[in-house]
């Protein structure tokens, strides 16, 4: 398994490490300058050994190669890590490759200048890769039958109670956490204020104890939270932005239809339900049917 | 390398690790900026090397460069520079080219119409060599084993199973171009025989076919075969040539039904400009021409300019300077729109106005002039109907031989009207003569329709306008007479200006001040089009926007006159004449049964007998059936003129349209009338929702690559244009003529009959130059010209001449005022009033405000006016009917101190939104739709990476929608919603909540704020590429959520639905009459009631009252709103800081 630093992050995390270090500053420009002599069509490749040798040399690599080894499974599967500059922290993280073999992580420069969190947060990362690769939590890709506003509430659902599961299990390692448990039941109860506040704690101390939530067990969760209270996973009636459970386009405005229609909508859609309501257009539909439009 | 796995499922942190894997995945390790600088000692003697700047330069570098002409519907036909390198058009250039035009004559026209392209133009190489051309003919694979099977006959059952009612989950079969034209031509033969004879009949009235429609038929099987040549303007030959080859199959129904020659009967040619709705259908009523249309360069001649609802500066791009020359010149913009529009940006003064009330505006206008006697009585007298007396008992005009015993239309046999504009006496006995009454005698006096202008003056006649006369009719009775003039005046009092601002909502300052403007700035000129065309009424409209115009003189005179411009229509640039010849008529209805085989024959010699039969699309567009409707009063009425009446539909043709993806209403073509239809055959260069519905499909060469002459002119310019491409085909493609050509040579084969292969011979022989030549010889404003002369350049540009118009630049009417020629209507004047039966029934015998069918908040359809000369017909039909064929006929007239306590029961129900359609700055109608620069620009919502996966390509569509109503309604800026129309009937007739077609035909899209647009207004460009059951099924299941359709390759330019989700056919009655007498517009002669793109079912998209509700958020995956709403720069959702900005008030400077 080797790794590989981006030429823009490498160069500018050394840049960053050189800062106050006259003697690193001095080092950096005498290597390059010894490149500077080659020919033109060679010097790429020799700035880019410098910054792989003065990588090494100050150890601004080691949060990456020390935690890489930590993970058994990323060293027999992963054939190469590719290292690069994030624009932003919102862009920081690690993701695997479709064809499983290469992990890619995007990493602000100043992350480098604090090796500590770097580890841990590169631990936190590579549990997610780890999953990914571990045939027990049963990692997939499927189509979701969402809205897209019900699909993206429930990607951040499950990204979140992904990130639970790996506080948690390296909490109970021993190992550092990304942020306290305090901080990850404040965001729960933001993301999941739905769920009855009495029961938000206890749900919350379950998750938090559960060893392994597998994939399948945090999509369900993240698509229906009623999950949590042990009830089948049924769309929330009448919820914004959900499909209408006839037609199935999205909508916000949930109706009833005009009562003299009721019995030609549950001949039409014997499994519909009153409470359900449906889209004004739907409505509109069978009002015209019975002729009270 | 792909990183995408986890991302897919992680909202809060969004690793875009790809960027990374681009750079690390190769030995690419380019550090380019830090390549050392080159030394330099002493630059004066050394300067570094800039080879590099060859990689800029040769950017340019090109091996040939040729000259074609971009030739889509939009009247501009720029000839186009295209430049090449290694065989590929690298790009297009203007040509810079038009000073050296010159006519026959060596007179040039001005340099200042250069530069001519556009960004179309521009962008044409990405369309070119794009990845949606059509590369191969295609057959569906259905309707080939309905072929294989031997054409079994279309019970329901086999409907279904050959996919006749599924075509758009069929697939497509590559065929070669000799197994197409096989199959096609025995599908043709097999229709002629299946619909002809009576037994033909019986299926066609099984099929459930009116039966007006099936006797129109006359027993022929080809008569319900529909070609239509797209805009044949633009591409003559190859384009029209479709109306040619219908004109042939008379050969297929001698032999089908072994009638005579003398007895065959043609297929049917299907119309363009009405069919698009952007004809100006009351101009005919008007001044009995198809349309009024100047060269660009008049309008620096005006000194007032009013648009209204028109968009000179996006929907005429290379010539919109002209326009706003007229500011440099000194002239005065005004601009009519209910939206602050582009136009009215350019405005001295834009005049707010409630949508489709403009002829109100104008009438209240018309008003202001008459009282303030701001008129001019001198041309009024001369060159309008208003002297001419009106019976008050009938409502006819007066006419001599009512008053005058044993009178005699007077002899008019050596006049204009017969000399000049082929008036038959057989016409002449129906129009009769008329009668003024003369002020110097204080009598009746008969003038015919000769005397105008100069010529009624000579006689001693001065007619009176005002007053009201008794006159003694022949069988002893008196009669109440009053001039036109004066009941005009009885007329207006419903329109006084307090009256106008309350149904226009428009300012009653400027409505006096347009109308002191008119009075006063001359020339004055009203430029209309797609904006006023587009509305049910717009016939009233167009009347309306002439009538200050008559009295104010500004007709005939540079500068003057209302023009359309609205579609490259004018298939009277090649004007027949019977001192030239048939002109356009040689080409598309030459005899069949004796078609000229001499290349040397003039076109003079052609012999022209026309058996293909004029349609209006509009009437396939609306269920194939013609306005019929049960009224209480009649019982069951026909309003459908005899000849207009269509026939069955069981065979459809086009080139060069998106014939489907354009039809008002086409999800309920595609569900509920196509299906019943045998045959659709799509010629186009491109991969459009009308190919994925048709069963042959062939592909066509572009303009840059024809390999044979084409011609073209314009509406709106004076150039007349040949011209073949410059590079190869790319693909098994063949031109227009080629393919037209080619399946009648193979209907020789199949038939024996060799009339099919020598009506095309020339073509066969590589030889369009024969019948452009033809073309020349025997128009009136091309004769003399030699296709050998122009090609080699004599006129100026190879491939280029000067149109022959009597005036340059053009000048309708011309001919008119200076020389006193009639007007091509029944009085030789310009019309203010019609007393055709059909006309006086509707209530529409005086120019009048209507409300519309469906886009009104009052009582639909209205007529507005307490005028007792005004007596309609409302068929019994009762007020609260919402049918919308009784909707379409009812005439109900009210003064407006009623109309506006009625309320239209449609938006009662919420549909309280007018939604227009009007034409894009980036799109010709459909064209370009795929080009994915245009898309990126096209809209608000261009992304290239596709950052949010619901777009359905690089492009979005969007609806401009007023701020203040889309956060009333909870819609945030960008957000998805749903646009529905009444659901009675739209998207299509039938649907279910649980039909998967639903889901493809419901209109859903982006909202865009903008403070442009009034309250209920909105608006939606029109013709983007609309959903089809394989595009949404793509958007759905394709991982990237890309609108693309699997096997075809069609790209929709939205994720469900259309524009035509919410528009329907409506058939106007008033296009539909047997009676209007006017110019027939391809020849000098006159014709009653129908003929296609003059007088005919105009579509009118407009008419739609909306709902709008939101679908799903803006925000990226449809979380949050939309991150460029949030910035605090965006219209409607302005910051502090921007407000100030936007006010002056940012920067304060002591």
């Amino acid at each position: 398994m080797k790794t590989v630093f981006e030429p823009a992050l490498a160069d500018e995390v050394i840049q960053l490490a050189s800062g106050g270090y006259p003697e690193r500053l001095e080092r950096w420009r005498s290597l390059q300058d010894k490149v500077y002599e080659q020919p033109v069509e060679k010097r790429q490749d020799g700035f880019y050994l410098v910054q792989v040798s003065l990588m090494e040399e100050w150890r601004l690599d080691a949060p990456v190669t020390s935690v890489t080894s930590e993970f058994r499974v990323l060293d027999g599967e992963i054939s190469e890590f590719l290292v690069a500059r994030a624009r932003s922290r919102r862009e920081e993280g690690a993701d695997l490759s479709w064809d499983g073999q290469r992990v890619g992580v995007k990493l602000c420069p100043e992350r480098f200048l604090d090796p500590h969190s770097l580890e841990v947060f590169l631990r936190h990362e590579f549990m997610h890769i780890s999953d990914m690769l571990d045939r027990a939590f049963d990692y997939r890709l499927e189509p979701l039958d969402l809205t897209p506003s019900q699909e993206a509430a429930a990607r951040e659902r499950y990204g979140f109670l992904w990130d639970i599961s790996i506080e948690s299990r390296l909490a109970r390692c021993g190992k550092e956490t990304t942020a306290d448990r305090d901080i990850w039941q404040r965001r729960f109860a933001t993301l999941f204020a739905a769920l009855p506040e009495e029961r938000r704690e206890a749900v919350f101390q379950r998750l938090w104890d559960e060893p392994l939530l597998r994939h399948q067990d945090i999509m369900e969760k993240a698509v229906g939270p009623e999950k949590f209270l042990g009830t089948e996973a049924v769309p929330t009636p009448r919820t914004p932005g959900a499909k209408c459970p006839l037609c199935h386009f999205p909508t916000f405005q949930w109706v009833d239809p005009p009562t003299a229609a009721l019995a030609v909508v549950l001949a039409e859609f014997p499994r519909w339900k009153v409470e359900e309501g449906m889209c004004p257009r739907c409505s509109e539909y069978y009002a015209i049917q019975v002729g009270v439009w | 390398m792909k990183l995408s796995r986890r991302d897919l499922l992680r909202a809060t942190v969004g690793t875009t690790v790809g960027v990374a894997a681009a750079i690390l995945g190769g030995h690419e390790l380019k550090l380019q900026a830090l390549q050392a600088p080159t030394e330099v000692g002493n630059p004066l003697e050394f300067y570094p090397d800039r080879d590099w700047e060859k990689v800029y330069r040769d950017q340019y570098r090109y091996d040939s460069r040729f000259f074609f002409v971009c030739s889509p519907n939009d009247t501009h036909h720029c000839r186009v520079s295209a430049f090449v390198r290694n065989g590929v058009v690298m790009r297009c250039e203007q040509g810079y080219e038009n000073q050296n035009y010159k006519d026959l004559f060596g007179n040039p026209c001005t340099r200042h119409w250069n530069p001519r392209m556009c960004l179309k133009g521009y962008t044409l190489v990405r369309r070119i060599y794009g990845p949606y051309r059509l590369k191969y003919p295609m057959l569906r694979k259905g309707w080939k084993q309905w072929a294989d099977d031997g054409f079994p006959e279309l019970t329901p059952q086999n409907r279904t199973k050959y996919k006749f009612d599924s075509r758009g989950s069929d697939e497509f079969l590559r065929m070669s171009w000799d197994d197409i034209f096989t199959y096609v031509g025995k599908g043709m033969i097999n229709i002629a025989r299946t619909y002809s004879g009576e037994e033909g009949k019986k299926r066609l009235l099984a099929d459930g076919y009116t039966p007006e429609m099936v006797e129109d038929t006359h027993g022929a099987g080809v008569a319900t075969m529909k070609l239509r040549g797209g805009m044949g303007l633009t591409g003559v030959i190859g384009k029209y040539g479709l109306y040619r080859f219908s004109n042939m199959l008379a050969i297929m129904d001698t032999q089908v039904r072994g009638v005579s020659p003398q007895n065959a009967v043609g297929g049917k040619i299907w119309s363009n400009y009405t069919w698009h709705g952007d004809q100006a259908p009351g101009q005919p009523f008007v001044h009995g021409l198809q349309g009024s249309d100047v060269d660009f360069n008049e309008l620096r001649f005006t000194k007032l300019h009013i648009q209204m609802g028109k968009n000179l500066v996006e929907n005429k791009m290379p010539e919109s300077h002209f326009f706003i020359e007229v500011m440099e010149r000194g002239g005065k913009i005004v601009v009519v729109a209910p939206e602050y529009s582009p136009p009215a940006t350019k405005a001295d003064y834009w005049i707010p106005i409630r949508p489709q009330t403009d002829t109100a505006l104008l009438l209240g206008i018309s008003k202001v002039l008459i009282d303030e006697k701001l008129y001019d009585a001198d041309f009024v007298k001369k060159f309008s109907d208003l002297p001419l007396l009106v019976r008050t008992d009938n409502l006819k005009r007066l006419q001599p031989k009512d008053v005058f015993p044993g009178y005699k239309n007077q002899d008019i046999s050596t006049g204009p009207s017969f000399k000049i504009q082929g008036l038959t006496p057989e016409q002449r006995e129906v129009i009769g003569d008329f009668v003024v009454w003369d002020a110097k005698t204080n009598s009746p006096k008969a003038i015919s329709r000769d005397d105008v202008g100069d010529k009624m003056t000579a006689k001693g006649i001065d007619p009176a306008l005002e007053g009201k006369f008794t006159v003694k009719l022949v069988d002893g009775k008196e009669l109440e007479v009053i001039p036109l003039f004066e009941m005009y005046k009885i007329h207006l009092k419903d329109y006084d200006l307090d009256t106008v601002v309350e149904i226009t909502h428009s300012p009653k300052e400027l409505i006096q001040r347009l109308a002191h403007d008119i009075a006063t700035i001359k020339p004055a000129a009203i430029h209309i089009g797609e904006g006023l065309n587009h509305w049910f009424h717009a016939t009233e409209m167009n009347r309306a926007n002439y009538l200050p115009l008559i009295l104010t003189g500004n007709v005939g005179k540079l500068g003057s006159g209302c023009h359309t411009w609205a579609g490259n229509y004018k298939a009277a640039l090649f004007q027949g004449s019977s001192w030239t010849g048939p002109g356009f008529a040689g080409w598309i209805a030459e005899d069949p049964f004796s078609p000229n085989l001499d290349s040397n024959a003039s076109g003079s010699e052609i012999k022209v007998r026309k058996l293909s039969h004029d349609e209006e699309v509009g009437y396939w567009a609306h269920g194939d059936k013609p306005l019929i409707v049960d009224t209480p009063k009649y019982g069951r009425k026909v309003f459908t003129g005899k000849s207009h009446m269509p026939t069955p539909t069981k065979l459809i043709w086009t080139t060069n349209v998106n014939l489907i993806n354009n039809a008002k209403w086409a999800y309920e073509m595609i569900k509920n009338v196509d299906p019943k239809i045998d045959l659709i055959i799509t010629s186009d260069i491109e991969m459009t929702s009308s190919v994925e519905y048709s069963d042959a499909v062939f592909p066509a060469n572009s303009w840059m690559e024809f390999q044979d002459l084409e011609v073209t002119a314009s509406c709106s310019n004076p150039f007349l244009q040949i011209w073949k491409g410059g590079i190869k085909p790319l693909y098994d493609t063949k031109d227009d003529t080629m393919i037209m050509a080619g399946l009648a040579k193979k209907l020789t084969e199949l038939t024996g009959a060799s009339g099919y292969a020598d009506y095309w011979k020339f073509a066969l022989e590589g030889k369009s130059e024969v019948y452009i030549q033809r073309l020349l010889d025997s128009s009136t404003t091309t004769k003399g010209y030699k296709v050998s002369d122009i090609m080699a350049g004599k006129y100026g540009v190879p491939g280029g001449a000067l149109m022959l118009f009597r005036t340059y630049p053009r000048e309708p009417f011309w001919e008119q005022i200076k020389e006193s020629v009639p007007f091509y209507t029944p009085t030789g004047r310009l019309q203010a009033y019609n007393d055709e039966k059909e006309v006086l029934e509707y209530g529409e015998n005086f120019i009048v405000h209507r409300e519309g069918p469906e886009a009104t908040i009052y009582l639909p359809n209205v007529i507005v006016s307490g005028n007792p000369y005004i007596r309609p017909d409302d068929y019994g039909i009762p007020p609260d009917h919402l049918g919308w064929e009784e909707r379409t006929v009812r005439n109900i007239k009210l003064p407006w101190s009623e109309v506006k306590k009625t309320k239209n029961p449609l938006v009662e129900k919420g549909y309280r939104f007018f939604c227009v359609t009007p034409k894009t700055r980036h799109r010709v109608h459909s064209s370009w739709s795929v080009a994915d620069w245009n898309l990126i620009w096209d809209s608000n919502f261009g992304d290239p990476y596709r950052m949010d996966k619901r777009s359905p390509g690089v492009g979005e569509h969007q609806l401009h929608m007023n701020p203040k109503a889309a956060r009333d309604m909870g819609i945030n800026d960008g957000d998805y919603v749903y646009v529905d129309a009444n659901a009675a009937d739209r998207p299509y007739i039938g649907w279910r909540p649980d039909d998967p077609f639903y889901k493809v035909a419901r209109l859903m899209l982006r909202v865009r704020y903008n403070p442009a647009y009034p309250y209920d207004f909105v608006m939606m460009k029109h013709a983007t590429f609309i959903a089809t059951e394989k595009t949404v099924k793509a958007h759905e299941t394709r991982p990237d959520g890309r609108a693309v359709s699997a096997d075809t390759g069609y790209q929709s330019n939205l994720r469900y639905g259309g524009q035509q989700s919410i528009t329907r056919s409506w058939l106007m009655p008033m296009h539909q009459t047997d009676t209007l007498f006017h110019k027939s517009k391809a020849r000098m002669g006159f014709v009653f009631g129908f003929e296609g793109d003059n007088h005919g079912i105009n579509s009118v998209p407009k008419e739609t009252m909306v709902k709008i509700t939101k679908a799903e958020d803006g925000g990226m995956g449809g979380k949050g709103v939309w991150a460029p709403a949030t910035t605090g720069f965006s219209p409607g959702n302005e910051s502090d800081a921007m407000k100030k900005y936007l006010s002056g008030d940012l920067t304060r400077v002591k």
